[in-house]
């Protein structure tokens, strides 16, 4: 390998570590509990993150679409998904109601003034990454009905299993 | 050569080490061009200034336990219409270093910073760009985890109310303390948690009026227990006296003969189980207002607020369920309105219709039922002139009312729904200070079917019965999405009901975005209506406008 091709190699390496990582910002789960969102970083598992609120109505209906074959995706990909809540003092209550009277089996955790949001410069919810191993392969900002399906291949190639 | 050579392991040598690092940059720009149609008209100032846009850029660089970042904003010529005027030119927004250690425990943020304690009753500063919200405080903040169980945090600084480095007269400053019980009693079935703060303001106005205290403080505790099914939790808030900013005639002034104390109780309480939820909030409170300058008390704008006090109602997802929006009432009024708070509530329930029932059909369905009543507190006159509650529970005049019930059930594979029916009252006259009630009923019907996984067309029909304001209102929305990159809509409501046929107008707007990635561009020619546009229990008035708009966010 020539010097050249050595550096084009190193540098090409390095910009990939520009790709985001999650943030080290502590938030609470539904029970209260401080959970570390930097710690799905270590995950060797693929991990989607999903912002949303209990009053954005296409977020309830993303989350709801992708409930219904959640299953099959941990199955196959042992895929995690936290839905990140960004519901504020007003709406917080309604949080824990919506997602145990939904029935969805996901990580939830409280962004209550935002931090995640703002630390990951997401504009509007809904906002979806797919992470691989520490690394963002993949974002979608708002809700378009089928995009769980666009997800579910980003996941899958994430892992190698297209 | 050999300097191209040296040049090249430089530039790699700086890229790796980089590297490591991280740099998020966030992209957001809102602009508007306002035109003039034969039934809207635009006041003089905003004909000057026709093209407005809010433009906001964040970068923040990551290096191990280190921060930095700052955001610029450009309000380009102007900001957006009623938008704070002092919201101009190019400039920083925020700026700030951090070290963040999290196996240590301990965060040491300077610059600006945005917290919250506890639900926010006692301070809570945050951004919201489309309310035009940015109340970071500048100054510093130390946050230390002292005990796995137990986070200390202290902080103080001025708030910015204008630019980033427009800040108030008045000094804030902080502690708070979060205690988690079960981890103390080793527990893991339940969750309790015990939590206190202190915010202080100081702001000097003894030149003007002597006998007015510099200090004024709020204290809060509060507890919260989270079990399996159950939750409940409580918080109680006290401000110490000060003298009242009012009203009069649009005029703010300080009435130092009328000084008083301030509390808020809030509780909450919920429980769960798979499938079936309810929860229900509850709060009284007077005398609750808290601004880093006091003469902002109250202003259009939401600048300077130091606490959160957002309005416990529902925030309803359809155009003409937000004609008549609920805000909470902390004020203590006397010039215009004798007011001394709120008490009320508000409930939820949320039903999983379990499939091949009845109402679950082949999919299965969800029923939410919600409601909420608040009240302004019954009030005497004292013979000092203040107004004092007569008893805890004692209800006064009634400021709104809600109860709806929405019903969202998947028909097929290509077909779901969602019905919703609302009955509300609004006391426009205590709650906006002006003059009208409104009983008014809102139909929603929504409809989304699916050509293939990722075409679609939704259509939204929606129509208000209101005895009040501006009368009947018919709607509706089509969007149609040919793929997960672009959607198109055209959407109307039209005020047909109005009494004044001439003010029997068309809200009428055409647009369609374009998403990839984290990057959305949204574009849309119409006539918005004037009114509150509220965010999390907080508004904004906008004006009446026919123009483009167009919104571009992105982030890398």
């Amino acid at each position: 390998m020539s010097k050249f091709q050595f550096c084009v190699a190193f540098m090409l390496m390095s910009l990939v570590n520009y790709a985001q990582k999650l943030p080290n910002v502590t938030l609470k789960d539904l029970d209260g509990r401080a959970v570390n969102i930097s710690k799905f970083n270590n995950s060797d598992k693929p991990v989607v993150i999903s912002f949303w609120a209990t009053w954005c109505g296409p977020c309830l209906k993303e989350l709801t679409a992708i409930n219904e074959v959640y299953s099959t995706w941990q199955k196959e990909t042992g895929v995690e998904l936290v839905a990140v809540s960004i519901d504020d003092s007003r709406t917080k209550a309604r949080v824990k109601p919506q997602v145990k009277g939904k029935s969805w089996k996901y990580t939830v955790v409280l962004d209550e003034n935002q931090e995640l949001k703002r630390a990951l410069n997401v504009g509007n919810v809904p906002y979806t990454m797919v992470l691989y191993k520490g690394k963002v392969v993949y974002s979608h900002s708002s809700y378009t009905p089928g995009i769980e399906n666009e997800i579910y291949t980003q996941i899958k190639k994430a892992i190698g299993k297209s | 050569m050999k300097s191209k050579y040296l040049v090249t392991v430089s530039l790699v040598v700086l890229l790796s080490y980089h590297g490591k690092a991280q740099v998020n940059v966030g992209i957001e720009s809102n602009s508007q061009y306002y035109t003039e149609d034969d039934k809207i008209k635009l006041d003089e100032s905003a004909k000057e200034d026709p093209f407005r846009s809010n433009n906001y850029i964040k970068i923040d660089y990551f290096k191990n336990y280190f921060e930095v970042g700052l955001q610029a904003e450009g309000y380009l010529p102007k900001a957006l219409l009623n938008y704070n005027p002092d919201l101009e030119g190019i400039n920083l927004g925020t700026v700030y270093a951090r070290y963040n250690n999290y196996d240590k425990g301990v965060d040491i943020t300077l610059g600006h910073f945005y917290e919250q304690f506890g639900s926010g009753l006692a301070l809570r500063s945050w951004e919201d760009r489309a309310l035009g919200i940015n109340n970071a405080i500048f100054g510093g903040r130390f946050k230390v985890r002292l005990h796995p169980s137990t986070n200390v945090t202290l902080l103080g600084g001025k708030q910015r109310i204008g630019m980033g480095f427009d800040l108030s007269d008045g000094v804030v400053y902080g502690a708070n303390a979060e205690v988690d019980i079960t981890n103390i009693l080793e527990k893991e079935d339940y969750m309790l948690k015990f939590g206190a703060s202190f915010v202080g303001r100081h702001e000097d106005i003894t030149k003007e009026y002597p006998t007015i205290d510099p200090n004024t403080n709020v204290m809060s505790t509060r507890l919260e227990y989270v079990g399996e099914k159950l939750s409940i939790g409580g918080e109680y808030v006290y401000k110490t006296e000060d003298a009242i900013m009012d009203n009069f005639a649009g005029v703010n002034s300080l009435y130092p003969e009328r000084s008083r104390y301030g509390n808020a109780f809030l509780v909450n309480m919920g429980y769960t189980t798979e499938g079936f939820a309810a929860n229900v909030n509850l709060r009284r409170m007077e005398n609750m207002t808290f601004y880093s300058n006091r003469k902002l008390n109250g202003n259009a704008y939401n600048a300077g607020m130091i606490n959160y006090i957002p309005a416990l109602t529902k925030q309803y997802d359809f155009a003409l369920q937000n004609i008549f929006v609920y805000q909470a009432q902390p004020k203590y009024g006397y010039m215009t309105m004798q007011k001394l708070g709120e008490i009320g509530g508000q409930f939820d329930v949320f039903y999983e219709l379990k499939k091949e029932t009845f109402l679950g059909g082949e999919y299965g369905a969800n029923l939410i039922v919600n409601g909420s009543y608040w009240a302004g507190l019954k009030t005497e006159e004292k013979p000092d002139g203040n107004l004092n509650s007569t008893g805890f529970l004692d209800f006064g005049t009634k400021y709104y009312r809600d109860i709806a019930v929405e019903y969202r059930r998947k028909w097929s594979d290509k077909f779901s729904s969602i019905f919703m029916y609302l009955n509300q009252y609004y006391n426009k006259e205590y709650v906006e200070e002006t003059y009208d009630e409104i009983h008014s009923d809102v139909a929603v019907v929504e409809g989304l079917y699916f050509f293939k996984p990722t075409s679609s067309v939704r259509l939204e029909l929606q129509h208000q019965w209101a005895d009040g304001d501006r009368k009947n209102w018919a709607g509706g929305t089509l969007e149609f999405m040919p793929n997960s990159k672009f959607s198109f809509f055209v959407h109307d409501i039209y005020n047909y009901g109005n009494d004044d046929p001439d003010m029997q107008l068309h809200y009428y707007s055409v647009g369609g975005s374009f998403t990839k990635g984290a990057t959305r561009i949204a574009a849309s020619y119409g006539r918005q209506r004037g009114g509150l546009i509220c965010v999390g229990g907080v508004c904004r008035m906008v004006p009446e406008a026919t123009g483009f708009t167009l919104n571009l966010t992105t982030n890398f």
